[in-house]
């Protein structure tokens, strides 16, 4: 291993001048000891503030869910990105349509979606939910959610697997740090 | 300043203590990306130069990151090849985005419902 093994003796030196962003943590602490407290630009704490609890609505319609059940689960566990089931959707902020809409569900997930309260956000999940995949000729599912509601995020797979699913969710916070604001 | 808070900027705390502590670099990509392992050789991980981005890792190195080869990159680079182009992280949620034609959010008007839809007829 080339460094590994050219500098056995002085890893740990070598290291400390090599790491990225060891002045930032140096200042944060020198400023912390002289201030006792600090100071941020409110763009950086409204985007924390708002990626950090995206409850979703819990939208399973089939397969997929079962992969949204494992994300939550404790070897993905997407809670630790602050992102909590919600039964209600008047209090959820995203809805992951996990699995094939019929025609009959979709009056329904339109009334859901309009129950959600601003700022909302929709993940597509799987590919029934991102245009109809296996059940696109089907006289009964409709093709793809998006002719229902707007979609921010779609996360292809027959399903995607838990780690898909948590990169989307990566993702649309990625999406709403670059447009997210106070202003509506 | 940014806050501590918002661990998507750069290295978190605590890795940046763990890799202090126990990593021992490895190499660095074409990014600024450094990659780093333990003594033991058993785990490994990268630090990005930049936003916290799985993307942003080029195959060579993703390789490496995931056990499919010992030999990391920096001391045996990939042939590459004449039809190869750069490795280009996920653009998702930046401006660069895809958005096909009739998308919404790039003000698009989306044909009627028969417009980008050919039917299937018995006779053709």
């Amino acid at each position: 291993m080339g460094v590994d093994t050219a500098k056995p003796a002085q890893g740990g030196a070598v290291l400390a001048d090599d790491l990225p962003r060891d002045q930032f943590y140096g200042d944060l602490n020198k400023e912390l000891s002289d201030k006792g407290f600090l100071v941020t630009n409110a763009e950086d704490l409204v985007h924390w503030a708002r990626t950090g609890s995206l409850w979703w609505m819990t939208f399973g319609l089939a397969c997929c869910a079962i992969e949204m059940m494992h994300t939550n689960m404790p070897r993905y566990d997407l809670e630790r990105f602050g992102a909590a089931p919600r039964a209600s959707p008047r209090q959820s902020d995203v809805m992951i349509v996990a699995g094939t809409l019929c025609n009959k569900m979709a009056p329904a997930l339109r009334k859901v979606y309009d129950q959600m309260s601003e700022p909302r956000y929709v993940v597509s999940m799987g590919s029934c939910a991102n245009g109809g995949g296996y059940y696109h000729y089907s006289y009964s599912v409709v093709r793809g959610c998006d002719r229902i509601v707007p979609v921010d995020i779609y996360v292809p797979g027959c399903p995607p697997t838990a780690e898909a699913l948590l990169y989307g969710i990566l993702q649309l916070q990625r999406k709403i740090r670059r447009s997210g604001t106070l202003v509506r | 300043m940014v806050s501590i808070f918002a661990w998507w900027k750069g290295v978190p705390l605590g890795t940046l203590l763990t890799t202090r502590r126990k990593g021992r670099l490895v190499g660095r990509d074409d990014q600024g990306n450094t990659y780093y392992q333990s003594r033991d050789g058993k785990r490994r991980w990268v630090l990005y130069d930049g936003e916290n981005e799985a993307s942003r890792v080029p195959p060579e190195w993703h390789m490496w990151l995931h056990k499919t080869t010992d030999t990391p990159p920096s001391e045996r680079p990939p042939e590459r090849k004449t039809w190869e182009k750069d490795h280009l992280p996920n653009l998702t949620g930046t401006s660069g985005a895809y958005f096909p034609p009739g998308s919404l959010s790039v003000g698009g008007e989306r044909g009627k419902i028969s417009g980008d839809y050919e039917a299937w007829t018995p006779d053709s």
